[in-house]
Order: structure tokens, then sequence, then C-alpha cells
């Protein structure tokens, strides 16, 4: 077999297959490959300004962290759920702190120690009473979220953030 | 040197055997295996508490990845202490290829059964990735599909761990053994049946001891302490000693890891230096196991799903019913005895006669009378039935008793 001057040997033709089936699994690979990539830059989590009942605003303990659970109804990617969420919570005079009880770090639930502060039991990062790390992995203080009073209740925006990174990411909510 | 070469020998047979065994016993499982963060959980306590095949098929998957784990850790161990990895380093870059596949292997099985551990063992581990600079976000969101964990991951997960890693194994495995099965040479054969009895134990072992399954994957938890598997407690207690900078642990020593792994080939190692270089490892290995262990001593253990769910059954009676239904369900709590509510006796035969157990749920749930307040924002559906079997347990009278 002859292809101008160069003659088709057994070992060029196998290798000729060779570059056309590699050719056409990268082909076949392709499309499944920029899906997992595409998709995985859809946002998640309920839309902006989703706000949760915390109850009477006045009830709360004066400059003590509470736990205070909601739920929030979200749609997340193709399924409707109600996502159920604790965050800490502390009067102070007229104003209120409230963090998320997500760790920064790698996303453990805090929990309040004795002393006014937060330890996360995963890898023993600690907080003080105002969510500043103490010691430990977390590299950032405890996330603060957005709340304000409406007709005597207290309401917060149910948001997550990307733990493991210093600069503060919105990545729920 | 004969013992090192029996044990390469009997490793790596064990090895492929183990994860042949893992491809079957996968396929078996993946006919009763709903990969959805709703049913995931489910499926695989309906089989748990079926009993039988669908049972004993988790229990050896689970074993023998473990099993996998540590014979593949012999394998590359003997193949280096040998020498063998610098006389053919394309084999050893193969090996230790393939070793790293099946360690993607237990990290994307590890969510599948969405129970507390699956959940925050692999928030944990996402969590660790990102905290590596740069690389480490954009790596966690192409495994989990998103910023945060969402209906799409487990999906993810499922397909590395059913069809792509495994696919990729196969083709690595198929490379590996080429020259073994090629040659002809069978030096294998007299380890087939050491391969052949370590399969057994594991039927027996699965048999006897069944895969953990605990409560199902509650994101609201704050009480659930996430910890590694056994074979990465000693990253877990290098992660503690390095805090200040996180990224250490998780883009510095794998990077590192990996690079030693892949260059040993080239290093100018006799036998005494790599012997030194294995005995350190496995001494750090050991120690630092031995230090995470030894610092989660007072941790509570880790209860199976049927026994936690009594537990924390109890828990629940304690917080909302002791009040008013007190502490034998006699309804005399320190509530209603200074109210005079209405409440019934759970210790009288009479009450499980007249009320069943839909009837319970629905008063759980949505109150019942003046007196009995709806708890069914505060409790799963789980929860309320476990409650139920929880007050029929402990108060109940026994029948013609």
């Amino acid at each position: 077999m002859h292809l101008g001057d160069r003659t088709m040997t057994r070992r060029r033709f196998l290798e000729l297959w060779q570059t056309l089936l590699a050719a056409l699994a990268g082909a076949a690979a392709l499309p499944p490959a920029l899906f997992w990539w595409r998709s995985a830059r859809l946002p998640a989590g309920p839309e902006e300004g989703t706000w949760a009942d915390l109850g009477r605003a006045r009830r709360l303990k004066e400059g003590q962290w509470v736990a205070r659970s909601f739920a929030v109804e979200r749609r997340d990617r193709w399924r409707q759920e109600t996502l159920r969420e604790v965050v800490y919570v502390r009067r102070r005079g007229e104003g209120f702190d409230v963090v998320s009880s997500l760790c920064p770090h790698a996303g453990c639930r805090v929990r309040p120690r004795d002393d006014g502060g937060f330890v996360c039991p995963c890898h023993r990062s600690a907080f003080d009473g105002d969510g500043r790390p103490l010691e430990g992995p977390s590299p950032r203080p405890l996330d603060p979220l957005p709340w304000k009073v409406e007709k005597g209740r207290l309401v917060v925006r149910h948001q997550r953030f990307r733990s493991g990174v210093a600069e503060r990411q919105v990545v729920e909510g | 040197m004969k013992i090192l070469a029996a044990v390469e020998g009997a490793a790596g047979v064990l090895s492929v055997l183990f994860f042949a065994l893992l491809v079957a016993s996968g396929w078996g499982l993946m006919a009763g295996y709903v990969p959805s963060a709703a049913e995931a959980f489910d499926s695989l306590l309906y089989w748990r508490q079926a009993g039988g095949w669908g049972a004993f098929l988790r229990s050896l998957h689970v074993h023998l990845a473990s099993g996998l784990v540590l014979a593949g850790f012999l394998h590359l161990l003997a193949r280096f202490l040998r020498g063998a990895h610098a006389a053919r380093p394309r084999g050893w870059w193969l090996a230790a290829s393939l070793y790293l596949l099946i360690l993607g292997l237990c990290f994307t099985g590890f969510l599948l059964p969405m129970d507390q551990k699956a959940y925050w063992g692999t928030i944990v581990r996402l969590g660790i990735i990102e905290t590596a600079p740069l690389v480490g976000p954009p790596a966690a969101d192409l495994l989990r599909g998103g910023p945060a964990l969402n209906a799409a991951t487990l999906p993810r997960f499922y397909a590395l761990h059913a069809a792509v890693l495994p696919a990729a194994a196969g083709l690595l495995l198929a490379w590996l053994l080429r020259p073994v099965l090629r040659t002809g040479r069978q030096r294998w054969l007299p380890w087939l049946g050491f391969a052949l009895a370590g399969t057994v134990a594991a039927y027996l072992l699965a048999a006897a001891v069944p895969a953990p399954l605990e409560l199902p994957a509650d994101p609201a938890d704050s009480d659930y302490v996430a910890r590694p598997e056994w074979y990465f407690l000693w990253l877990f207690q290098f992660g503690k000693y390095v805090t200040a900078v996180p990224w250490v642990e998780s883009l510095i020593l794998p990077v590192a890891g990996l690079g030693l792994l892949f260059a040993l080939p080239y290093l100018p190692l006799r036998r005494r230096g790599r012997a030194l270089l294995a005995t350190t490892w496995c001494a750090a290995w050991l120690l630092l196991t031995a230090l995470a262990l030894y610092e989660d001593r007072d941790l509570p253990p880790k209860l199976d799903y049927e026994r936690a769910i009594v537990a924390r059954a109890a828990d629940h009676y304690q917080e909302h019913c002791y009040d008013c239904h007190g502490l034998n369900g006699h309804g005399d709590g320190p509530q209603s005895r200074a109210f005079d509510l209405e409440v019934p006796d759970f210790a009288a035969a009479a009450f499980w006669r007249e009320h069943d157990r839909d009837e319970m749920r629905a008063a759980i749930r949505d109150g019942k009378g003046e007196d009995m307040p709806a708890f069914g924002d505060k409790l799963e559906p789980v929860a309320i039935d476990a409650l139920i079997t929880f007050l029929e347990t402990s108060f109940r009278p026994q029948e013609g008793g």
C-alpha cells in the first residue's frame, strides 16, 4: 500500500490507529469533563435574603451566648428541602451579636465554653467571647450574621461561608 | 531478603484479590443503593435491618477496603525494602499511583452511607482541602459540585467511586500485571493459597462483624465530633502540631510526600538507607496514630444506628417530655403536679390498648388536647418514631404480667 512516496508499513498503520483512537477517547471525555467543571460553578443554597425568625428579641439574655436553631426552606439544585441551622446569639443592650456555629477552619460546629468563648471539637480551634480566634487552625474569627429586629422579633439572615480561607466569602444565602 | 519477597508476593496477590472482590461486592451493593441525599441512608439501613446478603455485602465491602489499604501498603513497603522500586521504576510508579487511586476510592466511598460519620467526615476533609492556598477551594468545589455541599455532591462521589476511579484503577492494574502475565513468570503461584486464606478470613469477618452505620446525617447537629478513618489518624494528629499554618497539612505535606514517593527510584539508597527510611516512616505513623487514639480516649464512643436511636430518644424524653410525663412515665412530672395537667400514664396497660402508634405519632407531632404541646418543629419524624419505641420499651407493662 502506498501513500505518496511513503510506504505504509504495518507498524505505521498501527501507530496511526492508536493516535486516532486516543483522539476519539479524548473527544468522548470532553463533554463529561465540561459538565463536571461547569456544573461545579453553579451557586449553592437558597437565594439571597432568606431570613429566619429567632423569637422575641427581649427574651434573649443580656451578654450571654445562647444557641438558637431555625429552619429555612431552600431549593438545593433539584431538591426542595428544609434545612435546619444553628447559630449563637447574644443580646447587648438594644443590639445583638449573631454568629454562625460552623467553624471557619473545616466546618464542624463549635461549642460554647464556660468562659464565654467557643471551641471546635474537631481540631481544637478556640475563640474568645467576641468570636476572635485564640488558638488552633481557624484562619478567621467566627462568622457574624446580619440581623434585624422586626415587630419585636429578632430575625437573622441565613448565610454560610467558605471554610479554610482567611477572607470571608459567602457561599450560601 | 526471602521474607521480603514473600511479603511482596503475598501482599500483592492479596491486594489484587481484594480489589476484585471489592469490585464484585460493589456491583452487588449498587443493586440496592440509591445515591441521593434523601434516600442513600434509608436504602442502606433497609438492607442492614433486613439482614441477609445485602448486609453481608456491605460489611464485606467495608472490611475489604481496610484490608486493601493495609495489603497495598505492605506490598509497596516490601517492594521498596527489596530495592525493586529502583530496579523497575515503572512498576513502582504504577503501583504507587494505583495505591493513590485506592485512597481516592476510600475518600469517595466514605460519603456514600450518608450517616453522621460520612457527612461530618466529608465536611472536614473538604474543609481541610480548602485550606490549601489557591488550589484548595477550586479542588473542593470540583469534588463537591459547588461552593457548598449540595444535592449534586453525593451523585458526584458515587460516579467517582463506582465508575471513574475503579475504571482507572483497573487499567493501571492491567498495565501493572502485564509483564507478570505476559512472561508467564509464575512466582506468584505459591502465594495463591495465602491469598485464598485471606479471602476466607475477610468473608468470615464480614459475617461476624457488621459494618458500622451511625445515625443519618444531621447538618444541624452540634454534638458530633468527626474523626478520620484509622489510616488517616496520623495526618489528623500531625495537623494538630501545625495549627498556625494549616496548609502545611493540606498542601506542603501531601506534595512533599507524593514527590518523595515518586522520586524514590532516583534516590541513591542502599539497603541500610532504605531500612532506615522505612522504619522512620512506620514509627512516625504508629506514634502519631497512637497519640491520636490516646488523646481521644475520653470521646464518647460512636454508636451504631440501633443503639444511638434509643440513646437519643432517652435524651429527647429528658428534654421535652420529662417535665410533664415524669421519670417513670406516670404523668407525674414537676409541671403536671404543679399545674394539675391532664397527662396519661404510660405505665398503664390500658394506655397501650387505647392508643396505637399512629395516634401517638400525631399527638407528639401536632399536640393533643389543652395540655400536650406540638413537637413537630423540634423532632424529626424518625426521632418521633424512636421516641415512641423508647416509651414502649421503657414503660409499657408486660402483657399478662
